[in-house]
């Protein structure tokens, strides 16, 4: 199975604004679950790029920080019809992928 | 004696509880790209010297960071950094001060990628929320107090 993300990209004046938002539990690994007195597994997203026609713009680096259903938005300069593509990686090595063309 | 070979053996199998607690026994060939130093540093000083290796920042007019003054949920909070009007800017960090790791995510930049980042983080308690900025080999950073009413790190 791969991560969901859901995505979207507006490009005005030259600048294409990429939100996404993302299912995943963003498990930290601490937290406890009170029936069992055992914590959860921990379920991460740890790494996350940003590529525009195939060249890596945004490369980011995610901790447990970070909400759950995690959303992100970043900002590149870009014209209607770029193909963008992001990529993400869980520490499960679950990973998920979504490319789509900026309108 | 008998004592003694109890304590060995709930001592064992605690370590090994907590290596697999802390993430220890995942495979490290998925985290091979991940700044597993920065991340697991327990103070703001240490999250900086783990990323950039340096805590040195000059606060920065430059660097707008927009968080709620006050957050109903610290599970939630929407964080914006925006410096797209600095030339140079190679990354951006988001750091919860006082979270029990404040490092939040690390952003690197290339090409056609501007100087923003928005997300939303999870707060555990009151406190500052800094957005630090790369730019031209210099660090530069904005800090805001977030007043937190319910907190985020019990999920």
């Amino acid at each position: 199975m791969s991560i969901n993300i859901r995505t979207r990209g507006q490009v005005r004046g030259g600048v294409a604004e990429i939100k996404s938002l993302i299912r995943h539990p963003m498990e930290s690994g601490a937290r406890m679950d009170q029936s069992t007195g055992k914590p959860f597994p921990m379920k991460l997203i740890t790494n996350v790029d940003v590529s525009v026609n195939g060249n890596k713009v945004v490369d980011a680096q995610w901790s447990a920080n970070i909400s759950t259903n995690p959303y992100m938005h970043v900002n590149v300069a870009a014209n209607s019809g770029d193909e963008v593509t992001i990529n993400l990686v869980d520490n499960t090595g679950e990973t998920g992928s979504e490319t789509f063309k900026l309108r | 004696m008998k004592r003694r070979s109890f304590l060995k053996a709930t001592l064992a199998t605690g370590a090994a509880s907590v290596a697999v607690s802390a993430g220890l026994l995942t495979p490290s060939t998925v985290l091979a790209s991940w700044n597993k130093a920065a991340f697991e540093a327990k103070d703001v000083n240490g999250a900086l010297n783990g990323v950039f290796g340096t805590s040195n920042a000059e606060t920065s007019a430059d660097v707008k960071l927009t968080a709620p003054a006050i957050a109903e949920n610290g599970a939630v909070t929407p964080v914006t950094v925006d410096a797209s009007g600095m030339s140079g800017v190679e990354s951006i960090v988001i750091i919860a001060s006082s979270n029990p790791t404040p490092l939040v995510c690390e952003y690197k930049f290339q090409g056609a990628a501007q100087g923003f980042v928005s997300t939303r983080i999870r707060m555990g308690e009151t406190q500052n929320v800094v957005g630090v900025v790369k730019a031209g080999g210099k660090l530069y950073k904005a800090e805001q107090e977030v007043r937190v009413t319910i907190g985020g790190c019990g999920g």
